[in-house]
């Protein structure tokens, strides 16, 4: 919070305002993917939220993660599924019956769900929330020093993952 | 990285996404909707893990053989990474799957997988 009451004082680049900009964009992008009948206009709407977590990453101070998310997920997942939506639709359209029989039941469960964690997080005790701490090394530094100094197995494994995964899919979908 | 944003309005935001993921996950028909409704929840987690990230700082994690200073490691985005690299492998090896079931049952309509069923 105190970092917040000092960056009250400026309004047109508050970062809580930009922050709740991207955040909004989120929130309703998501309500149309899942709610929207035409698979593509659901697609291009997961590229959009997409985006805008990217801008979270950014005012969160994770710059280099933010560059990355856009590449991989809006880049290459979008891509992947607009191909795969081509690849298995007979016509492209709009979905007659899009949600199937436990939809409402779903809307109560999720409801829930997400009423009980903002509930948590309303009554916990977050603590005090630091100093700003400004860090003249940046973002992508640290994390390529940490991926190859502190974390090599994980890389590892994660680049045999990557292999196994090109292999596995190659696999699934070949016509035999 | 200075904390600008109070942690809950981020995890706010990070429950509604994962309860809208959860929705879309649970009702929609088509297979390839519910792969993108679960992308949805995994960047709830990202922004969570960034979020977290961006409260507690940097940590001095231990180095390596000896030979480097202290690598100061943000633990919350490393997590994040793997999760990207993993998120990109599922998406690709789910839509495989579904490229298949369609080359089979001619839709993508998940009410048709319904063999194992009573």
């Amino acid at each position: 919070m105190i970092a917040a009451a000092q960056n009250s004082h400026l309004f047109f680049v508050n970062p809580l305002l930009f922050y709740w900009a991207f955040a909004g964009a989120l929130l309703l992008s998501a309500v149309c993917v899942v709610a929207m009948r035409n698979i593509i206009h659901s697609a291009l709407m997961l590229c959009l939220s997409f985006i805008c977590t990217a801008g979270i990453f950014v005012v969160l101070g994770a710059e280099f993660l933010a560059a990355a998310e856009v590449l991989i997920y809006a880049g290459a997942i979008t891509i992947l599924i607009l191909f795969a939506i081509m690849l298995s639709q007979k016509i492209i359209g709009r979905d007659i019956v899009y949600q199937n029989r436990q939809s409402i039941i779903a809307a109560l469960v999720s409801l829930a769900m997400a009423g009980v964690l903002i509930v948590i997080f309303a009554t916990g005790d977050w603590g005090y929330q630091g100093e700003p701490v400004t860090n003249p090394v940046n973002n992508a530094r640290m994390l390529g020093r940490s991926l190859m100094i502190t974390y090599p197995l994980a890389f590892w494994v994660a680049s045999f993952i990557l292999t196994i995964t090109i292999i596995g899919s190659l696999l699934l979908a070949r016509k035999d | 990285m200075a904390q600008v944003v109070p942690i809950y309005h981020v995890l706010v935001v990070s429950a509604l996404l994962f309860g809208i993921g959860l929705y879309g996950a649970m009702s929609r028909r088509n297979a390839i909707g519910i792969l993108m409704a679960l992308e949805l929840m995994l960047i709830a987690g990202n922004i969570n893990l960034v979020a977290f990230s961006s409260m507690l700082g940097t940590k001095y994690t231990l180095q390596a053989f000896n030979t480097a200073a202290d690598v100061e490691t943000p633990v919350g985005q490393i997590f994040v990474v793997f999760i990207l690299t993993i998120a990109a492998c599922e998406a690709a090896l789910g839509l495989a799957l579904i490229i298949a079931m369609y080359r089979h049952y001619r839709s993508i309509d998940i009410d048709n997988i319904n063999l194992l069923k009573w």
